[in-house]
């Protein structure tokens, strides 16, 4: 089966420089989700929702990003790895880059995501 | 035949269950419509699928261990089928006036299964049904519930704002389920 990124959106993005003193350390929270729209038979959508909480401003990012396979998707497909841990891998990079252009060009410091490995989230999840 | 959508919100681990194996009936004492597999359904909101997920997420928190009890949630969109004469809906006079009539009906029998009976609708419904006087497969009724929010700052109103189904017998009634959405809490 082929997975095509088709496109993706930043939908929510809230940044706020921090004032005041007095926070010590980084802070980076990352959630994901999946859905199957109901008009569609062969796309998915795979959200993030990012919080950065560095120590001159908060950053909170939510973005979805919409694929398309050349099958019709299957209850088989929903519960296998690709909507899980293949279609977030795909999309992570494009998010981690927008964050750090993001950060570069508001004058802060640049914030570096870390890789993600989805296979070790999804096995942790499932409690493997 | 009434054809019915209805969302579960569940969590991520029970919906690959759910999927593979069908729905096994909520069991607790305190349902709102009785011992039955709960839906949310278009009625008094427009999305019922986000309710569901509201709820998937709401039902993760354990407040006696302060606790998320799993970490990710599934909805599950399900086709339920009904003659509409097994259909009890609660949502109008006609459905009221039937469970009206099975209180004042058998009162008596009612009340000797508890001397504090609570007259909450689930024990009136599953009384009928248990007695044979209801022949119902599905009910529908507007309800208020609470979700996360609603929790955490202690709203309690008595305006309803779900529109919920119970199915009794899933394996008769519920002729498809997919997962439509799925993500971390």
């Amino acid at each position: 089966m082929k997975i095509q990124l088709l496109d993706w959106k930043i939908e929510h993005l809230n940044y706020d420089i921090i004032t005041e003193e007095g926070r010590k350390d980084n802070v980076f929270d990352l959630s994901t989700w999946h859905s199957f729209p109901e008009e569609s038979e062969s796309i998915f959508l795979v959200g993030f929702k990012i919080k950065v909480n560095d120590l001159n401003f908060d950053l909170n990012v939510e973005c979805t990003f919409r694929f398309e396979v050349d099958k019709k998707i299957t209850d088989e497909f929903k519960l296998s790895h690709f909507p899980k841990v293949n279609a977030p891998a795909i999309a992570f990079p494009f998010l981690r880059a927008f964050i750090s252009n993001f950060t570069l060009q508001a004058g802060v410091n640049p914030v570096i995501l870390p890789s993600i490995n989805f296979t070790e989230i999804n096995n942790s999840a499932n409690g493997e | 035949m009434l054809n019915i959508v209805g969302y579960h919100g569940t969590s991520a681990e029970s919906a690959v269950g759910i999927i593979k194996e069908g729905f096994k009936n909520s069991e607790g004492e305190n349902e709102w419509i009785g011992k039955g597999t709960y839906f949310f359904i278009k009625g008094i909101s427009s999305i019922p699928s986000d309710q569901a997920l509201e709820w998937a997420i709401a039902e993760a928190w354990d407040n006696s261990n302060r606790i998320n009890i799993y970490n990710r949630f599934a909805v599950i969109k399900s086709e339920i089928k009904v003659e509409e004469e097994h259909l009890l809906d609660l949502t109008i006079e006609d459905g009221v006036n039937i469970l009206n009539y099975i209180i004042e009906a058998h009162k008596n029998k009612i009340q000797n299964m508890g001397r504090f009976f609570d007259y909450k609708d689930g024990y009136i419904i599953d009384f009928a049904r248990g007695e044979g006087l209801l022949d119902i497969d599905v009910v529908k009724g507007n309800y208020y519930i609470k979700f996360a929010e609603q929790r955490k700052r202690g709203i309690n109103l008595r305006t309803a704002n779900c529109t919920i189904c119970s199915v009794y017998e899933p394996n008769k009634n519920i002729t498809s389920s997919t997962i439509v959405k799925e993500g971390d809490i």
